[in-house]
């Protein structure tokens, strides 16, 4: 099956059932019209909102750190990890993009990714096809076939989806239970509280953040909303917009672990992690924060249903974008993350059609921010010449 | 890419210094279809076609050629095809039933124009080319300089008024100019001053969206309007003809990745001829990338359709 029937078939699940999802719950809409406002403050002072959520996370047992680069970032998280760590990851385009993963496995440790999708991508040392649905290109067959060649397992070519499922799932099941270490991303941080709030639907990410003994998460900057509440509400528009409402899970993580339960004593831990550290990173987000034409894409809450409007990336797959961020908001994050150089050979297959802008829940002219990147790009590579 | 870009850039200036037009062919291309018609020269309401119907069947010989050369891979044939000397030999030869029709596609439009009480001058050979596709390839200090010339050359003969009849012209002189240059005439769009009184062909047609109109120019419904009017009925379904899922004919990336425009045409033109094998179009662009890809299904104008 070729790049563009996968696109089609993901796209006409997604797009009915994000349409039906919003028409039922109205008041995420509002919510997300209410959340732009609030993001755009937050991009406004982002070194103010960055300070208050650092104090906020200190203030609940966490320990925060500031990264300022996708190396920095690696080695803050390979010093708290060290080596020969068993460790679980859930899904995280945030450590994708500093290459967390790589490096982890580079110290000597067994580093296992738990939302399946991202775990077919691992198998098969493949990079990430969409935002939220990195392994979308590849077919059930596909996966039989991995999961015979890379687990073992005894799975026929025309299994059916819920079989593979399990076949990942008891394969994981154990590495939960021994894990060291657990990395997550994050939807959002409230930086009046320092809660991170985690959405997804499997439980992988819930089990990652609670079973091990320490756990770790990597947000960027820009995840941060003023109050515990946006940090809800960001978690909802994300899940919602991307069609997938009510969301099975929402983990709400402030601090470690703790009980006091004896004469009212607040102690740490109990029966979750003793340490929780967060890693904001910024990585190109500060700059871009300044930036009068990329400001804009920092709103971006990664829902993905930008893809299934556009139609170089129904026609291109993930090459429309840079790794691991791919599709109309890869182009733009590519942009954010790696410079307009990084962004610019991308940039170039737009076609403007605008049909990502229709569908953004934060109405990010992503199209315009495109064109910018594009200009900015092709002024710089014939001067250059 | 960087070296093909830097040709495309050479031969689109140059052929702009020597003809005026982005393609190095002659004025006479862009003048032939108002024969006969009696438009006046100048005016202060005229037509702007930019040229854009008119290059629509060079525009389609050229991206066919660009694709068999293989130009976005770069390598010794992206640098003859950049020399620009190949690519002129073979933009003479559009096919002349595509010249025709783009000349019959203004005609029907001028006269759209006069059954709602509308007339129009032209500037013939004297007419500017927009600089749309500078600004489409990210060739912003060109397009910023074109602009200037464009509104200079236009306001200069005493124009107050354009009727537009693409989008790509009605969007850069209305949403983009304006960040460069001011415009100090009145810029409207053909769709909104024509009165068709009846149809030419009598099915149920595809309408595919100009990007621009459906969603940069909030003009969606004018041309569903125009064809609602003379009763051509259309088929419409919300994940292929909605205004956030109609997609793209792939036309503006021709010149870049003329391999993926082709791609994102094809399917487009599966989802459309799912509904119905008469698509309209309300862009040359449009008509040059679908048509291209066309197979068993056919590629209408809307001017085409009205009348």
């Amino acid at each position: 099956m070729s790049w563009a029937e996968a696109f089609q078939r993901a796209s006409e699940n997604a797009i009915p059932r994000t349409g039906m999802v919003l028409e039922a719950y109205r008041y995420v809409v509002s919510w997300a019209r209410e959340l732009r406002k609030v993001k755009e403050e937050v991009i406004r002072d982002l070194d103010r909102y960055v300070e208050e959520a650092m104090s906020s996370l200190r203030a609940v047992g966490a320990k925060p750190y500031l990264a300022r680069g996708a190396e920095e970032a690696r080695e803050i998280v390979g010093d708290i990890v060290g080596k020969g760590k068993l460790v679980v990851m859930s899904k995280s385009m945030t450590a994708a993009e500093v290459g967390l993963r790589q490096h982890l496995e580079g110290l000597g440790n067994e580093v296992w990714e738990t939302d399946l999708g991202e775990l077919l991508i691992q198998l098969a040392g493949d990079q990430p096809s969409h935002i939220i649905a990195p392994a979308l290109h590849m077919t059930r067959e596909d996966v039989a076939r991995l999961l015979r060649e890379r687990l073992g397992a005894d799975v026929p070519d025309d299994a059916d989806h819920a079989t593979l499922a399990s076949v990942a799932a008891r394969f994981l099941r154990d590495k939960f239970l021994r894990a060291d270490v657990g990395i997550t991303g994050a939807n959002a941080l409230a930086a009046d509280s320092g809660a991170l709030v985690v959405v997804e639907n499997e439980g992988n990410a819930r089990l990652t953040m609670t079973l091990p003994r320490v756990h770790i998460a990597i947000v960027g900057m820009e995840k941060i909303v003023p109050t515990f509440q946006h940090a809800v509400m960001q978690a909802a528009v994300q899940a919602a917009y991307a069609g997938l409402f009510p969301p099975t899970y929402m983990s709400i993580t402030a601090g470690p672990s703790s009980t006091s339960d004896i004469e009212r004593k607040r102690v740490s831990p109990a029966q979750g992690p003793g340490e929780l550290h967060v890693v904001l990173l910024d990585n190109g987000r500060s700059r871009a924060a300044r930036d009068k034409e990329l400001w804009e894409a920092l709103l971006c809450v990664r829902c993905g249903r930008c893809a299934f409007h556009c139609p170089t990336y129904m026609a291109a797959g993930p090459r429309f974008g840079a790794a691991p961020y791919a599709g109309p908001v890869g182009v733009m994050w590519a942009a954010v993350t790696r410079g307009v150089e990084g962004a610019g050979n991308a940039s170039l297959l737009c076609l403007h059609s605008g049909g990502c802008r229709e569908v953004c829940p934060m109405d990010i002219d992503i199209p315009r921010i495109i064109q910018r990147v594009k200009s900015r790009y092709v002024g710089r590579l014939l001067r250059t010449g | 890419m960087e070296e093909w870009l830097r040709g495309l850039r050479g031969m689109i200036l140059e052929s702009l210094a020597r003809h005026g037009l982005p393609f190095p062919v002659g004025r006479d291309v862009c003048t032939g279809w108002a024969e006969g018609l009696g438009l006046a020269r100048g005016g202060r309401r005229i037509l702007y076609t930019s040229c854009m119907y008119q290059l629509y069947p060079y525009v389609k010989s050229v991206t066919g050629l660009l694709e068999s050369l293989g130009v976005h891979r770069g390598g010794l044939r992206a640098r003859m095809a950049a020399r620009g000397g190949s690519l002129a030999r073979f933009l003479a030869r559009p096919s002349g039933r595509d010249v025709e029709r783009s000349k019959a596609i203004l005609r029907s439009i001028v006269s759209l124009l006069r059954r709602g009480g509308v007339e129009v001058g032209y500037l013939y050979e004297e007419e500017p080319y927009s600089g749309a596709l500078l600004y489409e390839l990210g060739l912003e200090d060109d397009f910023a300089r074109h602009a200037g010339m464009v509104v200079e050359a236009l306001a200069g003969r005493g124009v107050e008024e354009v009727v537009t009849v693409d989008p790509h012209t009605h969007h850069v002189l209305t949403r983009v100019y304006p960040n460069y240059v001011e415009v100090p005439f009145k810029v409207r769009s053909w769709l909104e001053l024509a009165k068709p009184t009846h149809a030419n062909r009598r099915v149920k047609v595809a309408v595919h969206d100009s990007c621009l109109y459906a969603r940069f120019l909030g003009m969606y419904h004018a041309y569903r309007g125009l064809l609602d009017a003379v009763g051509i009925e259309r088929v419409e379904d919300p994940y292929v003809t909605g205004k956030d899922t109609s997609m793209c004919c792939g036309g503006p990336i021709e010149a870049v990745a003329p391999d993926l425009s082709r791609s994102v045409a094809e399917l487009r033109l599966r989802r459309l001829s799912a509904l119905s094998r008469t698509i309209v179009v309300v862009c040359p662009i449009c008509l040059a990338n679908l048509s291209r890809a066309a197979v068993d299904v056919e590629v209408l104008d809307l001017a085409e359709v009205l009348g």
